[in-house]
């Protein structure tokens, strides 16, 4: 299989955990999902179910006290690997030692970076150390280990390879700074522009962000922007060096409806004519009707739920799922969402037994405090191996056939429902 | 409203606070009890006419109305008028020590900053650890010892004890070798107090930045800790900082006057201290509204620094 099959963004088992007085906190407890390049991938769930903090652990951006436990991101780019390559050159293979892009001896200046135990860029063993060598760098296979490379190949991939949009775009941005700067600047970085090169990529991409007069905003600060524009502004930050994967951090919670929607339309339209992958962090499943081509669902840490954005939608299969569903408000409705699952997350700390969900869930029986429901193919009751999307899972005893009664619930689609959510009963 | 306007704005403002301090100093001084012309004769009997010559001479018998507006109107051109004691220009005392006065007191504020904030930020991206708690208790400790206590010390280990350092300042031009050599020990004993506030308020800020938003942006467009701490956060927190570090230029002319004592230096600190105990009105509101000037034009600075760091607040 040649890399480009393969799947942009594989996580596999991730587990970031916080450690704090009150004992572990198991914010993202076993993980995986899968992204493919220019797909649009949405993860769900209330505050506290561990979205931003998955994203944030891709990014290598946990702080203290938290820490990456374990499992593996694997990041397939072509344009990664061969930045990385040339960035650290000393770290390429040599006859010695085929196959291995060793970062690890490059450490050294970036001292102990805390979260990462190896350092190693870990390449296909067989093509892409031979094609580093002959200089020409045809690169045809090839992948890093993000939770594996060093601090300094991290910084590489950040803001270059693996963009960010955040939740406000008021605070996201650095008040004493020009916008325009704070987007020269990731460009002086990665694309290694001069100034005035820079400055002029800058305007271009303000101005693909639909910024009127980007030449004279250019040199605004972000308090001269409204939260819209300054959310196109971060945008353009995100998109400025060519990533091939923006995580989007609840991109629009922090905006007003109308403003909402344009926001939704633009990165609709940037992930499509650039051919960019999105992982959209949301607790609204509005928004991800709207954008998304898959989905996962998480809850207290772990995916409940996994399919495509079409089968969630008409047939969710967790309750989770379900109670998420009846909560959506429809666009342009401005009334306060209702919480339709009742109940708060429970403590990461002391996890419920069972099946976390059980003391929120309608349909608990015995068997859910007694055992935790793995995620498995709702068709085969099978646990699946390779997270992929296409196979609809969840992760409830009523797949795996131990629940006596079995849920019941009956989805009732209205006609707009693909794009304005749907409603259940 | 651009920089340039702003700062014009600021400096139009600053004429009635002038005009306010210069009245406040003329007040004080003349509320300080015993007539100068006592302090002249040196307590002798004299004869009535010779007391009425010295007030005349001084404006002493004019309304207090009329001597402010004659001080003031030669204040203006730096006309103190002579020393009731030396006799001599006023002025030119002033100016001939002020050289010396500025190197302390500069050298203060340069070790109060260059200390200050470089520590401030170490304790800050350490926040919690060995390093901010050291830090913490260096911070007390420096706040809490009395500036001519520490300067006799010094002057005791490394002037005395281990002779690195003359006990008496040398004869020089201010910007001799052997003058900067000496004006370590009282910049040092000046700066210390004033470092230790900077250096605790620099953490504080920082530690509030660090947590802030765009500290996270910053990181994921992949800039270096260095580019993050020292260009994103570093120019946030100065906005508090450049305020305190205003306040401090106040706390560093006012310790100039006791160390200028303990260090036998010879500044416009040990001036005043003369000038207060022979009751020489005319260099004490001389020196006094010089003081009370530089505190004006440090805190236009300050304000001005202020917009510069955060564009948001300029108007
Ligand atoms: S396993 Fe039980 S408690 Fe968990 S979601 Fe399914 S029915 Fe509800």
């Amino acid at each position: 299989m040649s890399v480009t099959d393969e799947p942009l963004l594989s996580v596999d088992g991730l587990q970031t955990s916080f450690y704090t007085e009150e004992g572990e906190v198991k914010a993202v407890n076993d993980v995986s999902y899968q992204i493919d390049r220019g797909e649009r991938f949405a993860v769900v769930g209330e505050s506290g179910a561990g979205k931003s903090v998955t994203s944030l652990s891709l990014m290598r951006l946990i702080d203290d006290p938290g820490r990456v436990k374990g499992g593996d991101v694997t990041f397939r780019s072509t344009s990664a690997v061969a930045t990385l390559a040339r960035k650290f050159p000393e770290g390429v293979a040599t006859e010695n030692s085929p196959g291995y892009i060793h970062v690890t001896e490059l450490r050294s200046e970036s001292g102990a970076v805390g979260s990462d135990p190896g350092a190693t860029v870990r390449d296909n063993p067989t093509d892409v150390a031979t094609s580093l060598h002959d200089g020409s760098l045809h690169i045809e296979a090839g992948h890093v280990d993000v939770l594996d490379a060093s601090e300094d190949a991290m910084r590489e991939l950040r803001g270059n390879e693996i963009a960010m949009i955040f939740q406000d775009p008021h605070t996201a941005l650095n008040p004493v700074y020009t916008v325009g700067e704070q987007i020269a600047e990731a460009i002086r970085k990665h694309l290694e522009m001069d100034d005035g090169a820079a400055k002029e990529r800058a305007i271009e991409m303000l101005e693909r962000v639909g910024i009127p007069d980007a030449e004279e905003r250019y040199s605004d600060y972000p308090h001269e922007f409204s939260g819209g524009m300054q959310q196109r502004a971060v945008i353009a930050i995100a998109l400025s060096c060519d990533p091939a994967l923006i995580v989007a951090d609840e991109p629009t919670t922090a905006l007003d409806v109308t403003i909402e929607a344009q926001i939704l339309d633009l990165l609709k339209e940037l992930s499509n004519e650039e051919d960019v992958a999105v992982q959209l962090i949301t607790h609204d499943l509005g928004v991800v009707a709207e954008l998304c081509d898959s989905v996962m669902v998480m809850y207290a840490g772990k995916p409940v739920e996994r399919s495509s954005v079409e089968e969630l939608y008409y047939e969710p299969k967790h309750p989770y799922t379900v109670g998420l569903m009846s909560s959506i408000p429809r666009i342009g409705d401005d009334r306060e969402r209702l919480d339709t699952v009742p109940g708060t997350m429970p403590d990461l700390v002391q996890l419920p037994s069972g099946c976390s969900f059980h003391p929120r869930c309608p349909y608990a029986e015995d068997a859910c405090l007694e055992h935790e429901p793995p995620l498995v193919d709702v068709e085969t009751g099978e646990p699946v191996e390779d997270p992929d999307p296409a196979v609809h899972s969840a992760a409830c005893l009523e797949y795996t056939g131990e629940l006596q009664d079995g849920v019941d619930f009956d989805v009732q689609i209205r006609e707009d429902a693909a794009t304005d959510g749907g409603e259940s009963v | 409203m651009s920089l340039q306007r702003y700062f014009v704005k600021r400096l139009l403002v600053m004429i009635p606070v002038l005009f306010g301090v210069s009245i406040l100093t003329f007040s004080l001084t003349k509320m300080l009890p015993g007539s100068p012309v006592d302090y002249i004769l040196q307590f002798q009997e004299t004869t009535p006419g010779l007391r009425e010559q010295l007030e005349a001479q001084y404006n002493l018998n004019e309304p207090v109305y009329v001597q402010y507006w004659l001080w003031l109107r030669d204040a203006m051109v730096l006309d103190f008028g002579d020393s009731l004691i030396s006799d001599r220009s006023v002025s030119g005392a002033i100016l001939r020590r002020l050289p010396k006065t500025l190197l302390l007191g500069g050298g203060g504020f340069l070790i109060a900053v260059t200390i200050g904030i470089p520590l401030g930020v170490l304790a800050a991206v350490n926040n919690g650890n060995t390093i901010d708690e050291a830090s913490r208790v260096g911070a007390l400790l420096g706040i809490a010892t009395p500036n001519f206590w520490l300067g006799l010390m010094l002057l005791l280990v490394f002037s005395v004890q281990l002779g690195w350092f003359r006990v008496i300042p040398p004869d020089m031009p201010t910007l001799s070798l052997p003058m900067l050599k000496f004006v370590i020990l009282p910049a040092i004993t000046l700066g210390t107090a004033s470092s230790a506030l900077i250096m605790r308020l620099t953490r504080s800020s920082m530690v509030e930045e660090l947590n802030k938003d765009y500290v996270r942006t910053a990181k994921a467009k992949g800039l270096s800790e260095r580019t993050v701490i020292v260009k994103h956060v570093l120019r946030n927190s100065m906005v508090s900082v450049v305020t305190v570090a205003a306040i401090q230029v106040a706390f560093i002319v006012n310790g100039s006057v006791v160390i200028e004592q303990v260090f036998s230096w010879p500044g416009v600190g040990r001036m005043l201290i003369q000038a207060i105990t022979q009751r020489d009105l005319p260099v004490l509101q001389a020196i006094v509204l010089m003081i009370a000037v530089t505190i004006v034009f440090v805190n236009l600075i300050a304000d001005l620094l202020y917009s510069w760091l955060d564009p948001r607040i300029r108007y």
